[in-house]
């Protein structure tokens, strides 16, 4: 996003909207840091600016820039996945697409929130591990269609220092691994410049319990009391 | 707002804390999912969350959004949440949900304990008001193992019932 010195009145409307603290005052013209800007489009959205200086320039909508506001703006599509966002439907649509199974835990790292982003390289970091292990990136997730090399976890390298306001990162493993895959991934995530939401997807036991807690606790993870809970209403339900 | 990472805060202090979430499925059921998003919003509506939006609604009721507003969006979404502060209005949303049998997912962040309580109490008994209400529950049922009942799609009945063609008993 830019903002047309030429139109500015340094009214300083625009400025507590940026979700990345990325538009500054300036000697004549109040403008926009394009290194941290992640074009999430907020700024123009919030429709403060009265002069309308405010816009989306043509080298934002070119690639590698355009993942920016393909990761950042809700509204915009990521091509070829017919969705807009960060991540994927997860555990939301379980009860229909059964894309977590019993014995398995789906997995998502969301790489950094308002505020902070995310530079596609920190999310390297973890690619190239987790592809270490055989551990495989959900492919209907837009943080795949990142990879230049899917099995070693690399990026394409155009795509490295583009920002975003926030990824997802999403994979699957058996439940048998989970000590491993935490002991491996605590030490990467420390060294992320951003910070890490983690969030794990679970089917419940047939008894109505959730066992992963007790494992999480024995592994020193303090998992948040509350989480999203699918009621089991979705039609057609799927297939165990 | 669904984000359950928002919803920070201990045992005490979430347990009037419920979001909402229906989610219509980009590889089963998104397509045409408008009207079946506004009659999920119309339930939520009737026990009045204490806010509701979206990004595509570009805000939310606390900033202005009008029902009617939302209800508008609808057709190019697939999903709508809201927020309630009381767990008496999650069960009795849920209540309606499981009857109007849309077939959109539903998604509700709050107190793992205290939702699968909830979901307990809902499993073993129908949660209908009116008989006609636990005869399409019992459709529903048969339609998602995949019966038909006197050969037809329970849908098929069940939009009969709706429409009047087929009574049912009060009782």
């Amino acid at each position: 996003m830019k903002i047309d010195p030429e139109k500015c009145v340094s009214c300083l409307e625009c400025i507590d909207f940026c979700t990345m603290n990325c538009i500054s005052e300036g000697d004549k013209a109040v403008s926009i840091d394009q290194e941290e800007c992640v074009e999430c489009g907020v700024c123009l959205r919030a429709n403060v600016c009265p002069v309308d200086a405010i816009y989306m320039p043509e080298e934002s909508k070119k690639y590698p820039r355009s993942i920016r506001a393909a990761f950042s703006d809700p509204g915009v599509e990521h091509p070829g996945l017919k969705q807009g966002g960060r991540g994927t439907e997860e555990m939301k649509t379980n009860d229909v697409t059964g894309r977590y199974r019993r014995g398995e835990y789906g997995m998502a790292l969301e790489f950094g929130r308002p505020g902070t982003g995310t530079r596609i390289a920190e999310i390297e970091k973890v690619t190239k591990l987790l592809c270490s292990k055989n551990i495989h990136i959900e492919e209907a997730n837009p943080v795949h269609s990142l990879l230049a090399d899917p099995k070693a976890g690399k990026m394409k390298p155009e795509v490295l220092q583009e920002k975003v306001l926030s990824a997802i990162l999403e994979f699957k493993i058996k439940e048998d691994q989970l000590e491993e895959v935490v002991k491996t991934l605590v030490p990467v995530l420390k060294q992320v410049d951003t910070v890490v939401s983690w969030g794990l997807s679970t089917r419940f036991a047939k008894d109505g319990t959730l066992p992963v807690r007790a494992k999480l606790k024995d592994l020193g993870i303090p998992a948040r009391p509350n989480a999203k809970i699918n009621m089991g209403l979705g039609r057609p339900l799927i297939e165990e | 707002m669904s984000h359950s990472l928002h919803r920070f805060g201990t045992e005490k202090n979430l347990q009037n804390d419920y979001t909402m979430y229906a989610r219509a499925s980009r590889w089963v059921n998104r397509e045409g999912c408008g009207p079946k998003l506004r009659k999920i919003l119309d339930i939520f509506l009737s026990e009045k969350p204490i806010n509701f939006g979206s990004s595509q609604a570009g805000k939310s009721a606390k900033a202005g959004l009008d029902p009617k507003e939302y209800a508008a969006t609808l057709d190019k979404a697939y999903g709508v949440a809201c927020c309630f502060s009381s767990k008496n209005a999650i069960k009795s949303v849920l209540k309606k949900l499981k009857e109007a049998d849309t077939g959109i997912s539903i998604v509700v962040s709050g107190l793992i304990d205290e939702i699968v309580n909830i979901a307990r109490q809902m499993r073993h008994r129908s949660l209908a008001r009116e008989l006609s209400g636990t005869i399409k529950e019992i459709l529903g049922t048969a339609q998602s193992v995949g019966c038909n009942v006197d050969g037809r799609h329970p849908h098929d009945i069940i939009d009969d019932i709706n429409s009047g063609a087929v009574e049912c008993p009060a009782s």
